[in-house]
């Protein structure tokens, strides 16, 4: 039977439900949390690190730590919020090739 | 007559009524219920046919019913176990604290403890025995300490706090401890807090200015 699952993407952490019966259910992460950062880091030899793990390497790899991208969604590489965005991150952002 | 739509009283019961039209089938139902009833007398195949359908209906929705029982067991006991395992976790997480302290308190104490009087050093004794009493407390609580100095950066369970330039060690060496992490089975309970080597700023600005021209 199909299960129903809820997702809250925030800006800086996000939040997985499911319903269980009639109430929904927060799942924990494998570290026990109910929240995760919304965190990504691409490392060396191709690996990746995703939330509270790629905000606990952050000062090591400022600028591969990918964070607060939720408020690019839906925005193009020219547009004003994304070049303010831009200055106050670490990472680089830089327009796809294809768009 | 047999032209007539008729609403069977099982077959009522078998449709889900949502509240919109619950009314609307109540009145066609007092309207209808005799010639229910004789329809019923008329034609017994049909109705066998449907209690058999009800039958099967009733089978599926009773094994489905069973399996979500089973699993509903079998995820409670996954949750008390886990329970059991995780669960002075938060407990154990506000006292480290203390441990923090009472390892510093031992550290403060200096190598030459000659000019100390008896009460002192008495004092101190206790202090590392209840430290050492503690740590054995910890590991029987599968609680190990990470002290992670010298060993590679890793991100599960240290926590990068600053960047040293060294080039005495590889890159992403841990050569300072400012905090020691804790473990509770395999979940952190605290990161340790560290200081990871890198290279040394001559080399960095190289970097930054190759980045540059290629930019």
């Amino acid at each position: 039977m199909g299960r129903v699952i809820g997702i809250d993407l925030g800006t800086t952490n996000s939040c997985v439900a499911v319903m269980d019966g009639k109430a929904p259910k927060v799942i924990e992460n494998a570290e026990g949390s109910r929240t995760t950062p919304s965190m990504v880091a691409f490392l060396e030899n191709d690996e990746r690190a995703v939330g509270q793990a790629a905000k606990r390497q952050a000062v090591t790899n400022p600028e591969k730590t990918i964070f607060a991208v939720k408020r690019l969604i839906g925005r193009r590489s020219d547009d004003d919020a994304t070049k303010s965005f831009s200055d106050l991150v670490p990472f680089k952002i830089k327009p796809a090739k294809k768009w | 007559m047999p032209d007539k739509k008729i609403q069977r009283p099982e077959e009522f019961a078998k449709e889900k009524i949502t509240p919109e039209d619950k009314d609307e089938n109540l009145v066609e139902m007092s309207l209808e219920e005799n010639d229910a009833l004789d329809d019923e007398i008329d034609e017994p195949e049909e109705s066998d046919e449907d209690s058999k359908n009800t039958d099967s209906e009733i089978k599926d929705q009773l094994l489905r019913a069973l399996a979500e029982v089973e699993n509903m067991r079998r995820r409670s006991e996954r949750d008390v176990a886990q329970a059991n395992k995780y669960g002075h976790l938060a407990f154990a997480r506000d006292l480290l604290s203390c441990f923090d302290n009472l390892s510093q308190a031992i550290a403060l104490a200096p190598e030459d403890k000659s000019h100390f009087d008896e009460n002192l050093k008495n004092i101190l004794v206790g202090v590392e025995m209840i430290s050492n009493e503690i740590d054995t407390i910890l590991q029987r609580h599968h609680i190990t300490k990470i002290n992670p100095i010298g060993e590679k950066f890793d991100y599960n369970h240290h926590q990068a706090m600053f960047e040293v330039p060294n080039d005495d060690v590889e890159v992403g060496t841990v050569v300072q401890v400012a905090q020691p992490g804790y473990l509770l089975h395999d979940r952190l309970i605290r990161p340790a807090m560290v200081g990871v080597s890198k290279k040394t700023s001559s080399t960095d600005s190289k970097e930054e200015n190759s980045v540059d021209k290629q930019a």
